[in-house]
């Protein structure tokens, strides 16, 4: 009897468990975190290793004193954090881990948690997420769109060192507009071995851990100051970019800005970034961070400072490239940077494919030509203040 | 609300297990049917389909996965919905794209026996489970939620030229196989 396989048909039945994975965010968390974050990651474990060693320095000792709270620790935030933190301090105990929260922050923009994990005597330290599927927040999900790791993840930073295992976990999201007053949250947190997919003991192997706690987000929104913009500045390749809204409080700042599309020519062959500093002379980078929507270009302050790969630093001249919330202006400049494609992993499919990775450009561009980012246009303000 | 508790208040026949069903996952629908629909009142139909659908399927059934199961019943009404609307419409370039390359894994086969088809289905899962973690979402992205390339790349960070690349080659690889297991 001949038969007809029709693809699209039967494609539609596969198993439920691959369906649903797909459907989560793809999050580096699930695939290989430290192939991807490793840079960042070293960057943070950077700032601690010299905390730690340094401690008995009474100039860094009074730094370190600063830190109220751990996330503001493993981070290097300049400011306070501990009036936006609610302390959870919750130990739960699963497969041999056990996972203590420790504190929390939440705004429309990010939720942070410090988290202490203890793994036992287990060799291989297992790795540790949040699980953005099943954490809801006021009975709702929201999509990330991102996910950051800092502190004790990387093993083989750590390797060695006797240092404290907390970790830091962040989702950002694009705006989650919270309501005023408690908010709930429903945070489910997963550790445990990479385990390929296709493994049928994966769920076994991880370890799903549930925090119910309520935290008010109002201060910190209170604290953020959101300003319409609506300034064109020349972009590369003659196109102008609309900055069109700045947000900016103690972790976080970001502007939105338009004019381009993710197909643009100009922005997929070019990182950009907007540079230089508030009105009380610190340092603020924020780096372009993808698309909100199809012309929505976000540009973000990184958890990381805006540093190179092979760029050295120390903990007093780390600096968070976050403005100052009170300031009374920015002043910025566009930069851009020519993205290499690396030619040796171009590879011939057939006449219309080819597939290409781009070069890391720390390893392309010395410190001397400021890593390859050149200035287009001019320094522009944006007047937040009069 | 959790997915256990919608699925109880179907058993327990609750009308307000649609509302919550629809509360919980009306985006994550939405944007199946729209891949293929690209028209809003369509996909809102669509929807309301897939809560009625789900009325009727739940009981017997006892979804392991809710939100898999209900988008298996989006993307199956949402193609038929647009093979209805294909012969009187002009196609949407992103949709004859991807319905040209799921074509492409399509063929017709000698068989006596139907357990030679569910084979086919076992292969591709195989093939799937195979896979590394993002070349699976990749193909799982593409072909059953239907997303489109500028979607995927976005997803994964990468340019389009590398997704499609990468949909190039696991299509070939998984025809090879496919048609391997249904000649043999």
């Amino acid at each position: 009897m001949k038969r007809y396989f029709n693809f699209s048909e039967e494609f539609g039945r596969i198993d439920e468990t691959l369906i649903a994975e797909a459907g989560k965010p793809w999050t580096v968390e699930r695939s290989n975190i430290l192939k991807l974050y490793r840079r960042k990651i070293v960057q943070a474990a950077a700032i601690i290793l010299i905390f730690t060693a340094a401690a008995g320095n009474s100039h860094v000792q009074a730094a370190v004193k600063r830190f109220t709270t751990k996330i503001g620790e493993i981070f290097g935030f300049s400011k306070d954090l501990s009036d936006y933190t609610e302390i959870i301090n919750q130990t739960q105990t699963k497969n041999g881990i056990s996972l203590t929260m420790n504190e929390v922050i939440l705004d429309d923009y990010s939720l942070i948690v410090s988290v202490k994990p203890d793994y036992g005597d287990g060799k291989e330290s297992p790795y540790l997420w949040i699980n953005d599927e099943k954490t809801l927040i006021n009975g709702q999900r929201y999509q990330s769109i991102s996910s950051i790791v800092g502190g004790g993840m990387d093993p083989e930073a750590f390797a060695g060192n006797e240092i404290d295992p907390e970790t830091v976990l962040v989702q950002e999201y694009d705006d989650m507009d919270l309501s005023d007053g408690e908010i709930e949250v429903h945070l489910v947190l997963e550790a445990g071995a990479h385990v390929p997919i296709f493994q049928e003991n994966r769920s076994e192997r991880i370890a799903e851990f549930v925090y119910d706690f309520t935290i008010s987000a109002e201060q910190l929104k209170a604290q953020t100051v959101q300003k319409d913009v609506n300034m064109e500045i020349p972009g590369g390749d003659d196109r102008r970019l609309i900055l069109k809204e700045l947000v900016m409080n103690d972790l976080h700042s970001r502007i939105v800005a338009s004019g381009v599309t993710w197909d643009d020519r100009w922005i997929n062959e070019y990182e950009v970034k907007l540079k230089g500093q508030d009105s009380f002379g610190n340092p603020v980078s924020f780096l372009s961070a993808g698309f909100s929507s199809e012309n929505e270009l976000r540009f973000e302050t990184s958890f990381f400072g805006d540093y190179e790969g092979d760029a050295v630093f120390d903990a007093d001249s780390f600096q968070m490239p976050v403005p100052d919330k009170n300031c009374t202006y920015l002043d910025l400049q566009l930069y851009q940077r020519k993205i290499l494609p690396d030619s040796e992993s171009v590879e011939e499919v057939d006449d219309e494919y080819y597939m290409e990775e781009s070069l890391d450009p720390s390893e392309m561009y010395s410190e001397d030509e400021d890593y390859g980012w050149e200035p287009v246009g001019d320094v522009f303000r944006i007047q937040i203040k009069e | 609300m959790e997915d256990i508790a919608i699925i109880e208040l179907f058993w327990n026949r609750d009308e307000t297990a649609i509302q919550e069903l629809s509360n919980k996952y009306s985006g994550y629908c939405y944007k199946i049917a729209w891949n293929l629909l690209n028209n809003h009142e369509d996909t809102e139909e669509c929807l309301n389909d897939t809560w009625f659908a789900a009325w009727e399927y739940i009981p017997p059934k006892r979804p392991s996965v809710l939100s898999a199961f209900v988008g298996r019943i989006t993307r199956g009404l949402a193609i038929d919905r647009f093979r209805k609307k294909q012969a009187a419409k002009r196609m949407d370039r992103h949709v004859a794209d991807v319905c040209g390359e799921m074509d492409e894994l399509s063929f017709s086969y000698m068989v006596d026996e139907r357990m030679a088809e569910k084979e086919l289905i076992k292969t591709i899962e195989n093939f799937l489970r195979k896979l590394p973690d993002a070349d699976r979402d990749i193909f799982i992205r593409r072909y059953w939620y239907l997303d489109s390339i500028k979607d995927i790349a976005k997803r994964h960070g990468v340019s389009q030229g590398c997704i499609k690349t990468n949909l190039c080659r696991n299509r070939k690889k998984l025809y090879r196989i496919l048609r391997r297991e249904a000649l043999v």
